[in-house]
């Protein structure tokens, strides 16, 4: 019996003097794991750099853009396809005019796409808060350039409070200010898809660039070296006047 | 203060601090106190405001009828469970009374007569609570009340004192038929109403069948916000008037109302539409207050008028077993609504695909308010970027390439559009996919002019 009593104490302190052993160990080069609800965003690469395994829902998710139209709007693609079919999807304050057919083709359903325009930046900070707030909607995506601290934390506190994703996206300029934000990425234009870099996330620093493949993107990875040549051959100008009716060529 | 034939009726708190004590003359005010405004007492007014406030109490149940000495009775026994408790209505109602401008005092019991005598004690150490349940508590705390508070005991007072008795237990010890030869029924009657011993009956309040309501503010008032507190009170009297008829409102109007007479101004008008017919009072008030808050009012308002202008009999919710995740359809609808206020119908938006090749003709956007249909059905699927320019911007070309940032290396195209010959936005362009030298995509177009230029259109987002 003590024999036995022994042989239970040594194997357990085996394990514990080795802490690679031991699986509910948090250790400092492991992403965080919590229990917020998180989906996955569609590229496997990225999904292996976010903590969640996927954007998290009910925070506040920052993408800081080279500059608009890039890419970034079909990084969140798959998981906008996949809300659209039960939610809405929400679109504040866009840069341009969010072209409905794109968004059809993307598989998005365009029944359930709102676009807000606000006047001011105050009030498309009310309408985001609002939209939070209700939590009718799935998804919301709000472009804006200058931020104050104070609304960001709002719009954080917002967020957490709502079963919705919601992303800010702002230029790569603001990279340098401090935000509440627990995910911040930043995107840059790449042949056939966006370079991301994580910049702040619950876990280890990372210092890859991630190269994400997108797959609507009209390029492929490797750049083409022929150039599109005949379409160079300028075609005579048919038409005279840019209203009057073309004539047939 | 206000006066009623020379006697001072009501005071400031500020008044008497100074020592205007109520029943002074007002002659000897003005000697204590100076500069305090003086009131005559306006009887059409009080009744107007207690008329209001019946209005607004008509959300809490549909039995309102006016009593003796400016009281109001509200027969709740079947409204109870539906506000949660006693104490959560008693507080409902007090909350609505404040937000209405008013002050009041409230007593609750089994017996309506009752409830009037425990809300007329006087506030002091040794009051009993206003409220109870039980007829038997009930009871215990009137036996306690001096004969004072009943209004028809007034003559007898003295006699009262003569023979001592000064509490309505006392008086209810006396033998019946002599009290009854020496005092009058109606207060026998009172006294058996009190303690539950006959059946009372109350003439309720008949609901008018149009509603109106109109206030005047108490100075002009310049900024739109500032007449939000005018609007509440009108709001709450519709809230009320809506739950006595069951219905819904679908249009509104709160007319602001500027200078009359000789320099006379025409009212501005407020017309707020829902998309849905709804009856609560948070969701008018947010509302109101986006829409106050946008108007610009050309002159000083000097009183506030609500008309309703479309009604529907209102229709109960249908609640749902396992509620949803994404919040209720009317939740969304009150979303749509309240975001149209602030920022205009035209600023939040919905597609509405047409079949068009053309992309400013297939791309459009309609309020989300408005019910429209887009067409479903399916096109051939075309390559398009996820953003389009509002107006092509006119690319620079240098060395006869289109020059964006970057030069510009065409790699996709051309995709001839041809279209709009039968209206005058016909268009006539090769798009074609172009990309910079740090590999962002962009959509152009060469125009098929007679000097053809390059056109930034799209970006592939």
């Amino acid at each position: 019996m003590a024999l036995l009593c022994s042989q239970v104490c040594s194997e357990f302190s085996a394990e514990v003097t080795d802490p690679l052993v031991i699986s509910h160990v948090w250790r400092a080069s492991e992403l965080a794991v919590s229990r917020d609800v998180s989906c996955s965003s569609g590229y496997s690469l990225l999904d292996g750099e976010l903590p969640g395994a996927g954007w998290p829902r009910s925070s506040l998710i920052e993408l800081l853009v080279q500059q608009s139209g890039i890419g970034e709007l079909q990084l969140l693609k798959p998981l906008l396809a996949k809300l659209s079919n039960k939610q809405r999807i929400v679109l504040v304050q866009p840069p341009y005019i969010p072209h409905s057919l794109a968004f059809k083709i993307w598989g998005i359903d365009v029944n359930r796409l709102i676009w807000v325009r606000a006047p001011s930046t105050g009030d498309a900070l009310w309408t985001t808060e609002q939209i939070l707030k209700n939590g009718s909607c799935g998804a919301v995506v709000f472009w804006q350039n200058h931020i104050r601290s104070d609304s960001l934390r709002r719009l954080n506190l917002a967020a957490q409070g709502a079963e919705t994703w919601f992303w800010l996206i702002r230029p790569m300029a603001c990279a340098s200010e401090a935000s509440p934000a627990s995910l911040r990425l930043g995107v840059r234009p790449a042949m056939g898809g966006v370079h991301v870099e994580v910049l702040k996330r619950r876990g280890p620093v990372s210092d890859k660039t991630l190269y994400i493949p997108l797959a609507d993107m009209p390029t492929g990875r490797h750049p083409v070296h022929h150039e599109n040549a005949p379409a160079i051959n300028f075609i005579p100008a048919a038409v005279t006047a840019r209203n009057a009716p073309p004539v047939l060529v | 203060m206000v006066v009623d034939g020379g006697k001072v009726l009501v005071a400031s708190t500020e008044a008497v601090d100074v020592g205007v004590r109520i029943g002074m003359r007002s002659g000897g005010v003005e000697t204590i106190a100076p500069g305090a405004i003086i009131l005559d007492r306006d009887t059409e007014k009080e009744s107007r405001a207690l008329d209001s406030i019946a209005v607004a109490m008509l959300q809490f149940t549909p039995e309102v009828a006016f009593t003796d000495d400016f009281s109001l009775l509200l027969d709740v026994g079947a409204s109870l469970a539906l506000f949660g408790g006693p104490l959560s209505l008693c507080r409902r109602v007090r909350d609505s009374i404040r937000r209405l401008g008013f002050t009041g005092l409230l007593g609750a019991a089994p017996t309506a007569e009752g409830a009037w005598l425990l809300a007329h004690v006087k506030s002091g150490r040794h009051s009993p609570r206003r409220r109870c349940l039980q007829s038997s508590t009930l009871a215990f705390r009137l036996d306690g009340l001096p004969c004072s508070l009943v209004p028809s005991a007034a003559p007898f007072l003295t006699w009262f004192d003569g023979i001592g008795a000064s509490t309505l237990s006392d008086v209810r010890k006396l033998p019946r038929t002599g009290l009854l030869r020496r005092t009058s029924k109606q207060l026998l009657h009172a006294l058996d109403r009190a303690y539950g011993d006959i059946e009372e009956m109350h003439r309720w309040i008949s609901v008018p069948a149009q509603f109106f309501a109109h206030i005047e503010t108490f100075d002009r008032i310049e900024h739109a916000e500032a007449l939000m507190h005018g609007a509440t009170t009108l709001i709450l009297q519709l809230t009320g008037w809506l739950a006595a008829r069951q219905l819904a409102v679908i249009t509104f109007r709160l007319q602001l109302e500027h200078e009359r007479g000789r320099s006379a101004v025409p009212p501005t008008p407020i017309e707020i539409t829902l998309a849905e017919p709804a009856w609560k009072e948070t969701h008018l008030l947010r509302l109101l207050r986006e829409r106050l808050a946008k108007t610009e009012l050309s002159a000083p308002v000097i009183g506030l008028r609500l008309e309703v202008v479309q009604l529907e009999p209102r229709q109960p919710l249908t609640d749902q077993l396992f509620p949803e995740p994404g919040g209720s359809p009317a939740d969304f609808t009150r979303l749509l609504e309240l975001l149209s206020a602030r920022l205009g119908p035209e600023n939040v938006l919905v597609p509405v695909l047409s079949p068009d090749h053309r992309p400013e003709q297939c791309n459009s956007w309609g309020p989300a308010t408005a019910k429209m249909t887009s067409s479903t059905e399916d096109e051939l699927v075309l390559d398009r970027p996820c953003f389009v320019l509002p107006k092509p911007i006119q690319l620079l070309t240098r060395d006869e390439r289109p020059f964006y940032l970057s030069p510009l290396r065409l790699i996709r195209g051309p995709e001839r559009l041809e279209a709009g010959w039968w209206d005058a936005k016909s268009v006539a362009r090769d798009y074609y996919v172009a990309q910079g030298t740090d590999a962002t995509c962009y959509w152009i177009y060469l125009e098929r002019t007679a000097d053809s230029r390059w056109f930034l259109h799209g970006l592939y987002a």
